[in-house]
């Protein structure tokens, strides 16, 4: 699983229809390298959110409790804070 | 997934039981930018039938093994299409025809 | 996922017979607003043409788009980009 911070989201008309109904969201991984990815969301996030990334297919199925849509990226929580080591990041 | 020459064979006696049958080729990946060879070079399981010198597609990760001849064995690479042209940019970046002609 | 600008089209008369039917493209993999390096992808919407702006999917999942066994694809192209907003 990540950490990453939700930056924007993404519009999509066309697109698989098994993607109908969910909501994409651009995320920027907070593991150092800034990567940004679009995600699928599972846990009502929002823009300026820090959430928990599930970064496989068989656990996005899994959170998303749907066996047709085919995701590899889902945010699956929303952060209040983390630390690492003795500090205590807020989220 | 990439594009790559092959560029050599790996014959291997002594393997996993599980690799058995399987044809193992070396690639060289290409940039499609430049079109040079450009990256490490890679052991890669042959599915068509690809020869060297020969400009192949390949896959990488677990997609690798979804193919009738890598499914279920122990492999992270696989040779999946032989390519005949590619059109980039509005031109032809590469053409199999004309190489083999020329 | 990811994002890309579909650059070009790949012909390959001898492939994978999970691969028949299924266009491959020449994408060019954006990231951060980067421009990266050239990639093939398989387009699961069999509508992307040179121009369009998508979003991909990678490994596994790529083959598991086509709903059929036996796709060998580490890159497919999911949909179409109508609107890119990044607020932050």
């Amino acid at each position: 699983m990540r950490i990453a911070k939700v930056v924007g989201n993404v519009v999509s008309t066309v697109k698989d229809v098994s993607y109908e109904g969910y909501k994409l969201l651009i995320i920027e991984n907070l593991d150092g390298s800034g990567k940004r990815e679009i995600a699928f969301d599972a846990a009502d996030a929002g823009v300026g959110d820090t959430v928990l990334l599930i970064a496989d297919g068989g656990g996005s199925t899994i959170v998303l409790d749907d066996k047709e849509v085919v995701a590899d990226i889902t945010i699956c929580g929303v952060i209040d804070h983390y630390t690492i080591g003795d500090e205590t990041v807020p989220c | 997934m990439q594009i790559c020459r092959v560029v050599g064979t790996v014959v291997s006696t002594t393997k996993a039981e599980k690799l058995s049958g399987l044809k193992l080729l070396l690639v060289r990946p290409i940039d499609m930018d430049t079109m040079e060879e450009k990256g490490p070079l890679t052991v890669s399981i042959d599915t068509v039938g690809a020869g060297e010198g020969e400009v192949v597609m390949i896959v990488g990760g677990s997609s690798s093994r979804q193919t009738a001849a890598t499914d279920g064995t122990p492999v992270d690479n696989a040779i999946v299409a032989i390519i005949d042209h590619i059109d980039a940019g509005h031109k032809r970046i590469y053409d199999k025809a004309a190489r083999s002609g020329s | 996922m990811y994002t890309g600008k579909v650059e070009g089209t790949v012909v390959a008369t001898v492939k994978s017979p999970g691969l028949e039917g299924i266009p491959l493209l020449v994408v060019r993999v954006i990231e951060n607003g980067k421009e990266k390096g050239r990639i093939i992808a398989a387009d699961s919407t069999r509508q992307a043409g040179t121009g369009d702006f998508v979003y991909l999917i990678g490994s596994r999942e790529a083959g598991r788009m086509f709903r059929k066994p036996l796709v060998p694809a580490d890159a497919a192209i999911v949909g179409f980009i109508d609107d890119y907003n990044e607020e932050l």
